[in-house]
């Protein structure tokens, strides 16, 4: 008897976590949000094609800026992606249960931005219609068939980290979503491989979901130590620094905890899911962004204090000109208010409240763009032979509004994926909100 | 037209029992020889044969030699048993920049883009500026061709590091691993006059470049194939540049040949940027007992020293 | 293409040989200023040298270079038409035409039997005469030379190597003779030019004689060969005047294997073992698993048809 009204009672709760929880059309700010982001891309685009027409000379890059904000945006989308490891990954492996919520979130933020690094660095070839060459020719000794190989197998590993967990949430929008339309009904259907809850099912599903969160580590590891070696292997002064992969590394792993927070925080406001994106969230995220920025602060001491103490000569030109000389004012700006105010204010656990911490996210997250920016740019312009006879805009990097324009729109349409995909999915996990619940309530331990 | 076809052509002809080689007379030189289109104009003209024996053939059978095309998959095997190096003294360079015009102009590559520099450098506050003329070290370990993703830049047996534009995929990795700034960029569609915009592309020549695309110093192997020095140094009137064979440990500079050894030996030869370990195939005599003063131009004149940072 | 080559590599063809006879001449240069319009007047000159070249004992060339000072730098003109006459320019004695290269170069091979114009002391008179152009007028140049008999031989005997020159000439009286005071120069041909054998050059003895000693070692092809030259240059009589030879005199060329090796800078066939393996295996590895994670999905679906199906199963259930 009193069995059969916990049964009860879990399953009114079953019912109200999956009504809470199902994907909902979007309201009238979600038409706006997503038509503003349609615009911007599709005036990228035809900005993309204006580039295909003429050249990369509707960009400020030159002979000696030969790499710009393209690659700067290319490093910002790889160091983004790797959120999907930290939380799928890590924090499933250390027993960090309260991350159960965050989980999807941060694999769609990872899916979306590194489709966008693709393509990204796509956009900065001079000759996208050969990108075939890339793998008829590949040349193992590259750096960038190394990140081509990595990234590609970080997509496919982070798709399955996406999907596996959402294969039982797919079999209840298959069986319950019922006022969507007759493709998404059929996509759910096809998409849940016949889910039915079946224990056999169970053990392959969490197995694969533990093989694919150590299979990950390395391979997230990879793509971000790949990624700082196309500038780690080249005699450039500031990059040539043995420093490079942790660096970036760390570097990574910040900003993505700090697109998760500002992801959590708009997602808790849109769809009203305070109950699931607790308080307790948003004060576990923000500890735990006050340990990536400390160890990112250290790699940071590290890769400027160093060579500063040493001032060799080719790397004392380009130290001067971030430490007092053109890039001062953003190279500060960054450092500061990207990374030393959000550890100050984080340690304190007022300011590990929602709204403090959706500023920080978002100062730390721009602060991650410019300092790619600072990590890309002002290297190019120290080469070793003097740069003598060259117009004056080949000498200092400005990039072009096309350029600002095309990057805006990549960093658009990596919103609108995300923006589509929770549209799709559910954002929070249901099935396992559901398990964690009754377990919970059961006192049983959390099988993860 | 491809060598191959050529070569069949010439065995044809030769088969006919002409013995037949370079020319003395007006036509450029007698090449492709098409039997069957021959027209017999019944006028003879005398050539010497390889052997050294004075022919005469019918001047219906000469015909202008079609430039040599070296397509870009040959263009990879470097020109057999040699090793180009280039020796620059910067004692007698005074920066008259006939080496950059002449680059320039045979490779169509515009201000832009140019292959050839000659940069003031100043080593210490104390020391004399002087004028470097810079371009591709065609490195023996060049960090350009390391990172190359899809073989588009290669070294070859002959020491000369090439670019096949119709492989590039315009990435610019070469042009950050390189340390020399020796390389440049098509960033819009490059102009040309129209016969050079037609002419067949080779690797070699390095023309016409292509938008979206990498391109630099190619030490003009379409010269060296025909015995002639790179333009740069065949250009200069003060015997800056001496080029040659390793292997024959010599180089020439127009005026006068001496040996490799000896001249880096005598004149302390050094290489740029030797702790890069590039190991460039591009030798300086330092700028020691110059012939005339320095003198600033018009870009440097108010730019104090550029060297030095 | 080869024997464009052979031609060019022949040190008589290369452009390091000394003028034999440089002249200007103003041709109608009075008529010319009276009759045309200034810009006609104000042509620039056009500057030709003229060379005999006799090499090998063999082969008899006229080689003319035709420049012009224009903007202030010497440039070589293409494409100007040069008629060679023997003696005087007459049409009986019109040898040959030819017109320059992109060198400013012409050469003309005489045929053989020019011998039969030689005067008793075996001299010889040559006129070269270009046509006008838009931009020059005519100019003619003259050399008159000798004929000699020029040659070389080469010994190794108990491991010393020598050269050895004689050089002769007709006297007046049409008899051989040794001619001595004379400079010979001993070279080794490198690929851009001729690489001298000794800082001076040689004297021939009252023998028309000349012994060296070749002990230089130089690097040659891949069988140890060398080219030798030995010429005579600029001379006032008989012009220039060289003799070649081949010998195993050289360091036999090795091609340096690092070439070829498997290194980073390598093509992509020939990208270190190393590199490969360690590539591969990570490959293989984790695209291993990730299949291994696509067959367990497929697997998942397995199931879900098998557990509707099968009473079996859902009783476990």
């Amino acid at each position: 008897m009193r069995n059969k009204v916990t049964t009860k009672a879990s399953g009114d709760r079953t019912d109200a976590i999956t009504m809470d929880l199902m994907p909902r059309p979007f309201g009238r700010l979600g038409h706006i949000w997503v038509a503003v982001l349609l615009i911007i891309c599709a005036i990228g685009l035809y900005f993309y094609i204006e580039q295909i027409r003429y050249g990369l000379g509707i960009t400020a890059m030159r002979d000696y800026s030969t790499w710009g904000i393209y690659i700067a945006n290319f490093v910002f989308f790889v160091a983004i992606s790797l959120v999907g490891s930290l939380m799928s990954a890590i924090l499933k492996l250390s027993g960090a249960h309260w991350r159960t919520p965050l989980t999807r979130i941060s694999e769609i933020i990872a899916v979306a931005s590194i489709l966008f690094a693709a393509l990204v660095i796509v956009v900065d070839m001079g000759r996208p219609d050969r990108f075939m060459n890339v793998l008829l020719h590949a040349r193992i000794q590259s750096p960038i068939t190394w990140d081509v190989i990595v990234i590609s197998t970080y997509l496919v590993i982070s798709l399955l980290l996406l999907y596996l967990p959402l294969i039982p949430d797919l079999a209840i929008l298959r069986d319950h979503h019922k006022d969507g339309s007759k493709w998404q009904h059929n996509l759910y259907k096809v998409l849940a491989l016949g889910w039915s809850h079946h224990p056999e099912q169970e053990k392959i599903l969490r197995r694969s979901e533990q093989i694919l969160a150590i299979l990950i580590i390395p391979v997230a590891f990879g793509i971000h130590t790949v990624t700082s070696w196309l500038f780690a292997t080249t005699l450039r002064p500031g990059w040539d620094s043995n420093n490079f992969g942790p660096y970036f590394i760390s570097g990574a792993f910040m900003v993505g905890a700090g697109g998760v927070i500002a992801a959590m925080y708009i997602f808790r406001k849109a769809y009203s899911l305070d109950n699931y994106l607790t308080d307790k969230h948003f004060d576990y995220m923000g500890k735990l962004l006050v340990l990536l920025s400390l160890v990112y602060l250290y790699f940071n001491i590290n890769e400027y204090f160093v060579p500063a103490y040493k001032m060799k000569a080719a790397e004392s030109a380009h130290l001067k000109q971030l430490f007092f000389g053109s890039y001062s004012p953003l190279f500060w700006s960054v450092q500061i208010f990207g990374m030393v105010i959000p550890i100050l204010v984080l340690m304190f656990r007022r300011g590990r409240k929602p709204f403090p911490m959706f500023v920080i996210a978002i100062m730390v997250i721009v602060g991650a763009w410019f300092k790619r920016f600072l990590i890309v740019i002002p290297t190019l312009s120290h080469p070793f032979i003097p740069m003598t006879r060259v117009p004056e805009s080949w000498q200092h990097y400005m990039p072009t509004f096309k350029e600002w324009w095309i990057t805006g729109s990549t960093l658009a349409g990596a919103l609108l994926i995300i923006t589509f995909l929770s549209r799709l999915f559910p954002i929070i996990p249901i099935a396992e909100t559901i398990e964690h619940e009754e377990a919970a309530r059961k006192g049983k331990p959390i099988l993860d | 037209m491809k060598p191959t076809v050529q070569h069949n052509d010439r065995r044809e002809f030769l088969k006919k029992g002409l013995g037949i080689a370079a020319v003395a007379s007006s036509v450029t030189v007698l090449h492709a020889f098409q039997t069957d289109s021959v027209e017999i104009t019944g006028e003879m003209v005398k050539l010497l044969s390889p052997e050294g024996e004075i022919v005469e053939i019918d001047k219906g059978f000469l015909k202008p030699i079609p430039e040599v095309h070296i397509s870009p998959e040959a263009a990879r095997e470097g020109i057999p048993n040699r090793r180009f190096v280039m020796v620059i003294d910067l004692a007698r360079c005074k920066n008259l920049r006939k080496c950059h015009d002449a680059c320039e102009k045979m490779h169509h590559c515009g201000p832009d883009n140019e292959f050839l520099k000659v940069l003031k450098m100043q080593d210490t506050k104390l020391a004399a500026p002087y004028w470097q003329p810079t371009m591709c070290f065609h490195c023996d370990e060049p960090p350009c061709v390391k990172v190359c993703p899809v073989d588009a830049t290669y070294k070859r047996e002959d020491g000369i590091v090439l670019i096949d534009t119709d492989r590039c995929i315009g990435c610019r990795f070469c042009m950050v691993a390189c340390p020399y700034s020796a390389r440049t960029f098509d960033w819009s569609e490059p102009k040309f006059p129209l016969e050079v915009a037609h002419q067949h592309y080779s690797p070699e020549t390095s023309v016409p470049a292509k938008m979206g695309t990498v391109s630099k110093c190619d030490f003009c192997p379409d010269m060296t194939r025909k015995g002639e020095m790179p333009h740069c140094v065949s250009a200069c009137p003060n015997g800056v540049f001496y080029f040659g064979d390793e292997y024959e440990d010599a180089v020439s500079n127009g005026e006068e040949t001496v040996r490799l050894s000896e001249l880096l030996r005598d004149r302390a030869g050094y290489r740029y940027l030797e702790d890069m370990g590039t190991k460039p195939r591009v030798y300086y005599l330092p700028p020691a007992n110059r012939s005339f003063p320095f003198e600033d131009d018009e870009f440097t004149k108010n730019k104090g020293h550029e060297h030095e940072k | 293409m080869k024997f464009i080559t052979t031609n060019i590599k022949n040190p008589w063809v290369s452009r390091f040989l000394m003028a034999t006879a440089v002249v200007f001449l103003m041709a109608f240069s009075a008529v010319a200023q009276t009759e045309s319009d200034s810009t006609e007047a104000e042509k620039p000159d056009l500057s030709l040298e003229f060379r005999y070249i006799e090499a090998n004992n063999k082969t008899k060339i006229l080689e003319l270079i035709a420049k012009a000072k224009l903007e202030g730098i010497w440039q070589s003109q293409k494409g100007i038409q040069v008629h060679f006459y023997r003696d005087a320019e007459d049409e009986a004695n019109l040898l040959g035409n030819v017109a320059t290269d992109d060198h400013g170069l012409a050469r003309y091979i005489l045929p053989e039997g020019v011998e039969k114009y030689a005067g008793a002391g075996g001299e010889y008179t040559f006129v070269a005469v270009t046509d006008g152009t838009e931009q020059f007028d005519p100019v003619s140049v003259e050399v008159i030379v000798a004929e000699s008999s020029f040659e070389m031989s080469l010994s190794e005997e108990d491991s010393v190597r020598q050269v050895h020159i004689s050089l002769q000439a007709l006297d007046a009286e049409g008899n051989e003779v040794p001619v001595g005071e004379v400079e010979v120069h001993l070279y080794i041909q490198r690929l851009f030019g001729l690489l001298p054998l000794s800082e001076d050059p040689e004297t021939t003895d009252e023998n028309g004689e000349v012994t060296a000693d070749f002990s230089t070692v130089i690097g040659g092809d891949t069988a140890g060969n060398l080219i030798i030259v030995a010429k005579i240059e600029d001379h006032e009589r008989f012009g220039n005047v060289e003799f070649q030879r081949k010998i195993k005199w050289g360091t036999p060329l090795i091609i340096d294997p690092n070439l070829s090796a498997r290194e980073l800078w390598s093509s992509r066939a020939n990208a270190p073992i190393y590199l490969i393996a360690i590539v591969n295996t990570m490959l293989i590895g984790i695209w291993g698993v990730i299949l291994y994670i696509l067959f367990q999905t497929y697997k998942i679906s397995k199931i879900s048809k098998v557990s509707t199906r099968s009473p079996k199963l859902e009783k476990h259930h």
